[in-house]
């Protein structure tokens, strides 16, 4: 805190040097907003992903499912109907507003769109940038 | 390193928006999801996101943090504020602790490398198939993992005699009634000196997808045991009950057929990862010429070592011994290669057979449970070798 009251003695900066410490600092800057989008910013909220097929349910499907999660989960399933009358009573406790004059229906949904026998749901990969041709460990 | 990122999260809002803008988004040419810092990853899901490595990752005895899978049961933190930032220590302890995250960092560092697997990876090869991430090999993936001892932070904070099990909260946010994701570890192996605070993976501060600022390490434990976002450290009188314990991450105590129902008095919560080998290459399908040809993977036992792998190219009749890569450290997989020479043409089954230091070796078929826990059935990979 002494320091605060003494006179700043012998600081003598050129421009060229001025010119670049902004450079310089600009370019930290720059940098830095890189590394937070790399590691700091939250996931962004939207829809992205497959639909869900359509079919009388497929409305209320996407509003009941889709406040909380994307259809990603729902079509790498392949399930019997038990098994779904099990997941859309879960979900049910965890949130969705299903009614329950839409639950049989909601469940031969997903029984016939995502039952045992349906072809297995094929996986999307994320895109390359060139970072990943430089990846490090 | 405190003092950088204090540095960073003082940037403004608006800048802050702006470069939140391509983190992830749908590339034009490609209609290929962008998700930054994440390369060329299986997209399992997108909220929350859920990345599986693809197999070409098997060929990096430390997989690179953009390769690296990435599981959530719900998103992590969105208003994170480095000043605010508090880990709370709390329960049966003397001392009831609030640490800054430059407290923490000024203990004793520490760095262990661990292959880190989620319980349920290989759950989509499962036999009846089973609700949940439909993974497939590459829900796992090997880190050089560096922080604080929990052992350390415990014994600042003094555990009581009637603390057996610590409990572990992150900064996930919460969707809709879904309870909080809160599970415990025993107080033993919380105090294991390889039990880790972790704030760096590879070398770098933990990135968002991984913890950032602060992560669970249980080392040789499934995924789920390795708490991202850590805030909260409770000491418990025994074991935590909520959701994600029970019933939750939880494996049947005796054998069921495939298929069957198990009460939930018969089954335990899941601690340390099985035996598991994977083959990386050739892939599924491969046609290949006679002549050389590279069969190879990684092998893994979570707490215990490789002592071995072997390779089958007759449909597991006859097996030989694969070359075991020399990298290798506690709790971290071993790469694993086997020269094999097909001198006809025709269809083969290559197999992959891992056995550990306790004994423990994989079956041909995984054992059943209801949520897909575990999967570690001799891998089977059949490819085509013609002129």
């Amino acid at each position: 805190m002494w320091m605060r009251n003494q006179p700043r003695q012998g600081l003598i900066v050129s421009s060229k040097f001025v010119h670049l410490f902004v450079h310089l600092a600009v370019l930290v800057g720059a940098c830095a907003v890189l590394i937070l989008a790399t590691i700091l910013i939250p996931t962004r909220v939207q829809a992205a992903g497959p639909a869900l097929p359509s079919g009388t349910m497929q409305a209320k499907a996407v509003t009941l499912c889709m406040e909380c999660h994307d259809a990603h989960i729902i079509v790498q399933q392949r399930m019997a109907k038990p098994a779904w009358i099990k997941e859309v009573e879960k979900m049910t406790r965890w949130g969705a507003t299903v009614a329950p004059e839409d639950k049989d229906a909601l469940v031969d949904y997903f029984s016939l769109n995502f039952g045992v026998d349906v072809p297995a749901y094929e996986a999307t990969m994320t895109a390359a940038t060139r970072s990943a041709k430089k990846a490090k460990p | 390193m405190i003092t950088r990122r204090n540095f960073l999260y003082g940037v403004s809002g608006t800048m802050l928006a702006a470069a939140a803008a391509p983190q992830l988004a749908w590339a034009g040419e490609t209609s290929k999801l962008v998700v930054l810092g994440k390369e060329e990853m299986i997209v399992r899901s997108f909220r929350f996101l859920d990345l599986e490595m693809p197999l070409s990752g098997f060929g990096s005895w430390v997989t690179p943090v953009n390769h690296f899978f990435v599981r959530n049961h719900m998103s992590g933190p969105v208003d994170f504020d480095a000043e605010e930032y508090r880990l709370t220590v709390g329960g049966e302890v003397d001392n009831p602790l609030s640490l800054t995250l430059k407290q923490l960092e000024s203990l004793p560092m520490h760095s262990i490398v661990n292959t880190l697997e989620c319980a349920g990876n290989g759950r989509g090869f499962q036999k009846p198939q089973v609700f949940g991430v439909q993974w497939q090999k590459g829900a796992v993936g090997t880190g050089k993992f560096a922080g604080v001892r929990l052992g350390d932070v415990l014994a600042k904070a003094g555990v009581k005699t009637t603390g057996k099990h610590v409990s572990f909260r992150g900064l996930d946010v919460v969707p809709g009634k879904v309870p909080p994701f809160i599970r415990s570890i025993p107080v033993e192996k919380a105090l294991h000196p390889d039990t880790l605070l972790v704030t760096h993976m590879n070398g770098a501060v933990l990135n968002k997808h991984h913890g950032y600022p602060l992560r669970v390490v249980t080392p040789g434990w499934i995924g789920a045991a390795s708490c991202k976002w850590l805030t909260e450290i409770k000491v418990l009188e025994k074991e935590f009950d909520g959701n994600f314990m029970k019933p939750g991450y939880r494996w049947p105590t005796r054998p069921l057929t495939p298929g069957e129902a198990v009460k939930p008095e018969e089954t335990t919560p899941l601690t340390a990862l099985d035996v598991k080998s994977i083959i990386a290459g050739p892939t599924e399908g491969a046609k290949l010429k006679p002549g050389l040809n590279t069969v190879h993977g990684a092998a893994w036992a979570g707490e215990d070592d490789i002592v071995k792998v072997e390779v089958s190219a007759d449909g597991g009749a006859t097996w030989v011994d694969a070359k075991l890569d020399p990298q290798q450290s506690k709790y971290a997989w071993r790469l694993w290669s086997y020269a094999w020479k097909p001198k006809q043409r025709g269809e083969y089954a290559l197999q992959s057979r891992a056995t550990d230091s306790q004994g423990r070796t994989q079956g041909a078929a995984a054992k059943w449970n209801p949520s897909g826990y575990l999967y570690n059935a001799i891998d089977q990979v059949k490819v085509h070798v013609d002129a």
